[in-house]
C-alpha cells in the first residue's frame, strides 16, 4: 500500500460488477487501475499507449476472450505485459498458460490470495 | 390190310391178289386193272381164276403166270400175278422183262415172301434183301429166325409168323436193322383149309415214317413258334365251307377248342366293332386283289378283355384263279401295342417336357448343323424364326454374338468344345441388355459314341439380379452403417456402378437448395444422371428413359420428408425392371437412415456439446457475483471502500444469483414441460413500461435510449408473471447487444391479438444462426460470452407458444434486430 504507486493494472472482464470491485479493491491497496469491457478493448486501450504492469484478465467473455487476447499480445510485440488470469474453469485456465498467462486466480477471489499474486508478478 | 401205298406196284405189269379164306380177291395190288380190265370194285369177291381167265378182248392173248402162296394144306392167301405175254413172244423180251421186273421190285421199297410150317422161307420177291446184304438167292431156305436174326420166340416178326401158322393174321411194324417195315403175315393153306405155312408183306415204311416223324415235329414246331411269336392263324376253305384254327389262334381269342366252333361270322363276332368295317373291306380286298392285305384290329374276348391284332389275309387260287382257301395270319400285338403306347407316351412326355422346360435347348451333331432345338431356345436369343429354320449354325452363332458383352470368350468357348467333343462346360453369359444365362453343354453320346452336343441355356437373370442386389445390398448397407453419411453416400454411389447401372448420383436437398454431392460412372463418357425431377422431389420415384437411357429416381426419405435423390442411370440396351426400382428404394432408405443417423448423432453430439457449454457458463455466471460479492464482503471488512457502496454491490449481486437460479428453475421446469401458467387480464402496453422502468439502471449504464411505442387497445388475457419474464428477456438482450444503440419497442392492439416488436441497432445475427438462437444452449455466437446462461430467448419462445402465441426475428448481422410476438388476446381454451 506504499511502494506500488505507481503500478498500473489493466482490470479486464465483462462483468461489470466484478470489474468494478477488483479496481476497488486494488485501487485500496496502491494500485492503478484501468479497465477493459472485453478482449478488443482491452487490447486498443494497449495499442493506444496504456502500459499495465499487469493485466488481470477474465477469461469469458465475448468478441474477444481471455485467451485470444493472450494470443494477440503475444503474436502482435512479444510483450512482456504479465498476464494474470482469473478464472473458475480448470481447463480454460491451462488453455491461457499454454498461451501465455503468468499463473491464474480462482474464482471465488480471495482478495489476500489476488493481492499476493498481483504484488508478486507485477512487472 | 396196313400195307402201305397201293401205288408203288401200278405200271409193274404185276398184280398181287389178297385172298380170303374162301379163296376169293380182298384186295389187290399192282396193276390188277392192266392184268385183269377189271376196277378193283369188281375184283373184290371174285376168285382169282375167273378173273383172270374171263381176261377182256384186249388181254386175251396173254399168259399169266400165276403163283399163288399157299399154307400148308389151306386156302392160298395171296396170289400174285404177273402178264407174261412179252415173255411168250420172245424169250429175250421175256428174260428182260423179267429183269426188268425184278430190277423194278428191286426199285420198290416191298417184299413178299413165303414159308412153310418150319418157318423155312420157300418164295422171296422183293428188294429188302439189299438193305439186309443178303443175296436174295440165299434168302429162300432160311428160317425167319435166322432171316431176322434172333432166336427170340417173343420178337414180334417170330411171334406173328407162329400166330400165322395157328390161323391169325397180323399186321404189325417192324424194324430190322435200321428200317422201319409195315409186315403183314397171313397163314398159307392149301386146298384142303390146312395151314401149311405163311404167306407175308412188308413194305418199308422208313421214308414215310421218317415224314411222318418230320411232319410232327414240323407241326409242333409250328405250334411252338406260333405260341411264341403270339401268331394264330386261321384257314378257311371255301369249298368245304371250313374254318380250321391253330391253337395259338384259340389262345388268342381266349376261346376253347372244344366248345368253339369256327367259323368267319364267329371271327367277325369277336372283332372290335369300330374295326369290323375295315376288316370285312380289307378280307374283300384280299379277295379281289393278287396282293396280301393286312390291318391293325382289335377283338373283344369272352372275359370282356380287350387283344390288339395284325392280321394278314391272303388268299389262294386254283388253276383258273378262282378262290379256293383263304388264310389269315394274326400276329397279337397287344404287348407290343402296350409297349407302343408306352412308348408314344415316352416320346410325348420328352416331347412336352423337351417344350416346355424353361430351359433353351439346342442340340448339333459333331460338325456343328444344328439336329434340334425347342421354342424356348429361340425365345431366349430372341431369334428370328428364319435364321433358326436355316439350321446353320455360323449364322445362328453371329445373331448370337452381337447380344453379348463378351462375345470373344463366348466364342473361345463354343470353339474350345467343338474341338473337345467329351467335355462337359457350364458358362455364365451376360448379355448387353443386362440378361444373364447359364450355358451347359455336354457331349450327347449314341451307344456310347459322341455324336453331337447338346447345348442348354437357362435365364438365370432373376436369380443373378437377386444375387447381385443381396450383394449389393449387403455391401451399401455396410457402408451405410455409419454416421458419416457423407462418406457413406459417396462410396454407395460407387458401389452402385456397375452393380446397378452404368452412372449414379446422389443429390441432397439442404435448406431448400439441391445439391449433388455424390456422383459415378463406369466410364468417363457415360452420361450423367440428369437433376432430380419435380417428380422425385415430390417424392415419387420413377422408371423413365431419357435420351435412350434408362433412368431410376428414388427419393431419400428422412421422417416422411424428401432430405435427398438417389439417380441411377443405364445406358441403352440396358434397361431397369421393376426389381430393380425396388433394390434402388431399397439402397434410399438405407441412405436416409444413414442420412438420419448421421443427423441426429450430430444433434446429439452437438446438444452433449452445447450442455457442457451451457454448465460451463452456468458455473462461470454464478461464480461471477460470488467472486463480487467476496470481493465486496472482505473490501467490508477491511473498509476499503464505503460501507453503502459495498453493500449496494452485495446486493445487487445476490439479485443476480437468484435470477440465475430462477432461470436454471425455469429452465428444468420447460424441458419437463412443467411449466403452469395463471391466466388474468394484462396491459401489455403497462407491463412493458414496468419492466423498462425497472431495468432504468441498466439501460443508462449501457447508454441505449428506449422508446415505447403503442397503437390500439393492448389488453388480453395472459400470465402476467411470465409475460413480464418474456419482455424482461427480450430487453436485457437488447441492451447487451443493443451496443449502446436505441431501442424501440411497439405495441400494437388488434381485434384478435397484440403485436409486441422490440428492435435494437446492434451486432445483429447471421441468418444461417436465426432459426438456432430459440434453442436451449444455444447461442447465436456459442465461443462468445454475453453475459447470462444464453436461455433467454428459449424462455421467452417457450412462455409465448405456451400461451398461444408466436414469436419471430428479423435480423441484419451490424445493423440489429426485430423480435416480433404476437399474443391472441383471449387465453388459450
Amino acid at each position: 500500500m506504499s511502494t506500488s504507486d505507481c503500478r498500473l493494472v489493466l482490470v479486464v472482464d465483462d462483468d461489470q460488477d466484478l470489474r468494478e470491485m477488483l479496481a476497488l479493491v486494488l485501487q485500496g491497496h496502491g494500485y492503478r487501475t484501468q479497465e477493459a469491457v472485453d478482449g478488443v478493448d482491452a487490447l486498443e486501450q494497449i495499442e493506444a499507449g496504456a502500459q499495465p504492469s499487469l493485466v488481470l484478465l477474465d477469461l469469458r467473455m465475448p468478441r474477444m476472450n481471455g485467451t485470444e487476447l493472450l494470443l494477440a499480445l503475444k503474436d502482435r510485440e512479444r510483450t512482456t505485459i504479465p498476464v494474470v488470469v482469473i478464472t473458475g474453469d480448470l481447463g480454460g485456465a491451462r488453455e491461457a498458460l499454454a498461451a501465455g498467462a503468468r499463473t491464474c486466480v480462482r474464482k471465488p477471489i480471495d482478495m489476500d490470495a489476488l493481492l499476493d499474486t498481483v504484488a508478486q508478478h507485477a512487472s | 390190310m396196313g400195307v402201305a401205298d397201293p401205288r408203288i406196284l401200278e405200271g409193274a405189269a404185276l398184280a398181287v391178289f389178297l385172298l380170303d379164306d374162301d379163296g376169293k380177291i380182298v384186295g389187290a395190288l399192282g396193276d390188277a386193272q392192266a392184268l385183269t380190265g377189271l376196277d378193283d370194285d369188281r375184283l373184290i369177291g371174285c376168285a382169282p381164276a375167273e378173273v383172270l381167265h374171263a381176261r377182256p378182248a384186249g388181254v386175251n392173248h396173254r399168259q399169266i403166270e400165276e403163283r399163288i402162296a399157299r399154307g400148308h394144306g389151306a386156302a392160298p392167301a395171296a396170289l400174285v400175278a404177273v402178264d407174261l405175254a412179252e415173255h411168250a413172244r420172245s424169250d429175250a423180251v421175256l428174260r428182260e422183262h423179267e429183269r426188268e421186273m425184278r430190277l423194278m421190285f428191286r426199285q420198290v421199297p416191298v417184299a413178299t415172301w413165303a414159308t412153310d410150317r418150319d418157318l423155312r422161307i420157300t418164295h422171296w420177291l422183293g428188294r429188302v434183301e439189299r438193305r439186309l446184304g443178303i443175296p436174295e438167292p440165299s434168302i429162300v431156305g432160311m428160317t425167319v429166325q435166322q432171316f431176322a436174326r434172333t432166336p427170340d420166340p417173343a420178337d414180334p416178326a417170330v411171334r406173328y409168323h407162329v400166330a400165322a401158322l395157328h390161323g391169325e393174321s397180323t399186321s404189325f411194324r417192324y424194324q430190322l436193322r435200321d428200317s422201319w417195315y409195315e409186315v403183314h403175315v397171313d397163314p398159307l393153306r392149301d386146298e384142303a383149309g390146312n395151314i401149311i405155312g405163311c404167306v407175308a408183306a412188308a413194305l418199308d415204311v422208313s421214308e414215310r415214317l421218317a415224314a411222318e416223324h418230320r411232319l410232327i415235329a414240323s407241326e409242333a414246331l409250328l405250334a411252338q413258334s406260333q405260341s411264341l411269336a403270339h401268331v394264330g392263324s386261321w384257314k378257311w376253305d371255301f369249298a368245304r365251307g371250313e374254318m380250321t384254327w391253330t391253337d395259338e389262334l384259340y389262345r388268342i381269342f381266349g376261346v376253347d377248342r372244344a366248345t368253339f366252333t369256327p367259323s368267319y361270322q364267329a371271327l367277325c363276332d369277336r372283332i372290335l366293332p369300330v374295326d369290323l368295317p375295315r376288316f370285312e373291306r380289307t378280307v374283300s380286298a384280299a379277295l379281289h386283289g393278287p396282293e396280301p392285305c393286312a390291318l391293325e384290329h382289335g377283338i373283344v374276348r369272352p372275359d370282356g378283355a380287350r387283344r390288339v391284332l395284325n392280321t394278314n389275309v391272303i388268299v389262294i387260287v386254283d388253276d383258273a384263279k378262282r378262290p379256293v382257301k383263304m388264310i389269315g395270319a394274326s400276329l397279337d400285338l397287344t404287348e407290343w401295342s402296350d409297349t407302343k403306347a408306352s412308348l408314344e407316351r415316352s416320346v410325348s412326355l420328352l416331347e412336352a417336357t423337351f417344350e416346355s422346360t424353361a430351359d433353351g435347348i439346342l442340340v448339333v451333331d459333331v460338325d456343328g448343323k444344328v439336329i434340334a432345338y425347342n421354342r424356348r431356345f429361340s425365345t431366349l436369343w430372341n431369334l428370328p424364326e428364319a435364321l433358326v429354320d436355316q439350321r446353320d449354325d455360323d449364322a445362328l452363332l453371329a445373331y448370337v454374338l452381337e447380344q453379348l458383352e463378351d462375345p470373344d470368350a463366348f466364342l473361345r468357348g463354343v470353339r474350345g468344345l467343338y474341338t473337345r467333343r467329351e467335355v462337359e462346360s457350364l458358362e455364365t453369359l451376360h448379355f448387353k441388355d443386362g440378361r444373364v444365362f447359364e450355358r451347359y453343354s455336354r457331349p450327347q453320346r449314341v451307344d456310347g459314341k459322341v455324336v453331337g452336343r447338346v447345348w442348354s441355356f437357362r435365364d438365370v437373370s432373376d436369380r443373378d439380379r437377386l444375387l447381385r442386389h443381396a450383394v449389393f445390398l449387403a455391401d451399401a448397407g455396410r457402408l451405410l452403417t455409419t454416421l458419416d453419411a457423407d462418406q457413406a453416400l459417396e462410396s454407395v454411389a460407387h458401389l452402385a456402378v456397375p452393380a446397378l447401372g452404368d452412372a449414379s448420383a446422389i443429390d441432397l436437398i439442404e435448406h431448400g437448395v439441391v445439391r449433388r454431392v455424390a456422383a459415378a460412372a463406369r466410364r468417363p463418357s457415360a452420361r450423367r444422371p440428369s437433376e432430380p425431377s419435380a417428380q422425385v422431389l415430390a417424392g415419387a420415384s420413377n422408371v423413365h428413359d431419357s435420351d435412350g437411357a434408362s433412368e431410376i429416381e428414388v427419393p431419400i426419405l428422412a421422417v416422411g420428408r424428401v432430405v435427398g435423390t438417389l439417380t441411377i442411370l443405364a445406358e441403352a440396351p440396358r434397361r431397369f425392371v421393376r426389381d430393380d426400382l425396388e433394390l434402388v428404394e431399397e439402397v434410399a432408405r438405407r441412405c436416409a437412415v444413414a442420412i438420419e443417423n448421421t443427423r441426429l448423432y450430430r444433434a446429439a453430439r452437438d446438444q452433449v456439446r452445447a450442455r457442457e457449454e451451457f454448465l460451463a457458463v452456468a458455473s462461470h455466471e454464478i461464480r461471477g457475483p460470488v467472486a463480487s460479492i467476496r470481493l465486496a464482503v472482505q473490501a467490508l471488512a477491511k473498509q476499503l471502500a464505503p460501507a453503502d457502496k459495498l453493500i449496494n454491490v452485495i446486493a445487487r449481486e445476490e439479485r443476480r444469483l437468484t435470477r440465475l437460479v430462477d432461470e436454471l428453475l425455469d429452465l428444468g421446469r420447460m424441458q419437463g414441460g412443467k411449466l403452469q401458467f395463471v391466466f388474468e387480464p394484462v396491459d401489455l402496453a403497462a407491463l412493458v413500461r414496468e419492466v423498462a422502468a425497472r431495468m432504468g439502471a441498466d439501460l443508462a449504464r449501457c447508454g441505449s435510449q428506449l422508446a415505447i411505442h403503442t397503437v390500439g387497445i393492448t389488453l388480453g388475457t395472459w400470465d402476467r408473471l411470465r409475460l413480464e419474464q418474456a419482455i424482461t428477456n427480450l430487453l436485457s438482450n437488447a441492451i447487451k447487444f443493443g451496443i449502446g444503440k436505441p431501442i424501440e419497442i411497439r405495441i400494437v392492439g388488434r381485434e384478435h391479438n397484440v403485436v409486441f416488436e422490440i428492435t435494437d441497432h446492434g451486432m445483429g445475427i447471421r441468418r444461417d444462426m436465426q432459426a438456432s438462437i430459440f434453442e436451449p444452449f444455444e447461442r447465436a455466437v456459442p465461443a462468445r460470452h454475453y453475459g447470462g446462461l444464453g436461455l433467454g430467448l428459449y424462455i421467452v419462445r417457450t412462455i409465448v407458444t405456451g400461451m398461444g402465441g408466436t414469436i419471430s426475428i428479423r435480423s441484419e448481422e451490424g445493423k440489429g434486430s426485430t423480435f416480433t410476438i404476437e399474443l391472441p388476446v383471449g387465453a388459450p381454451p
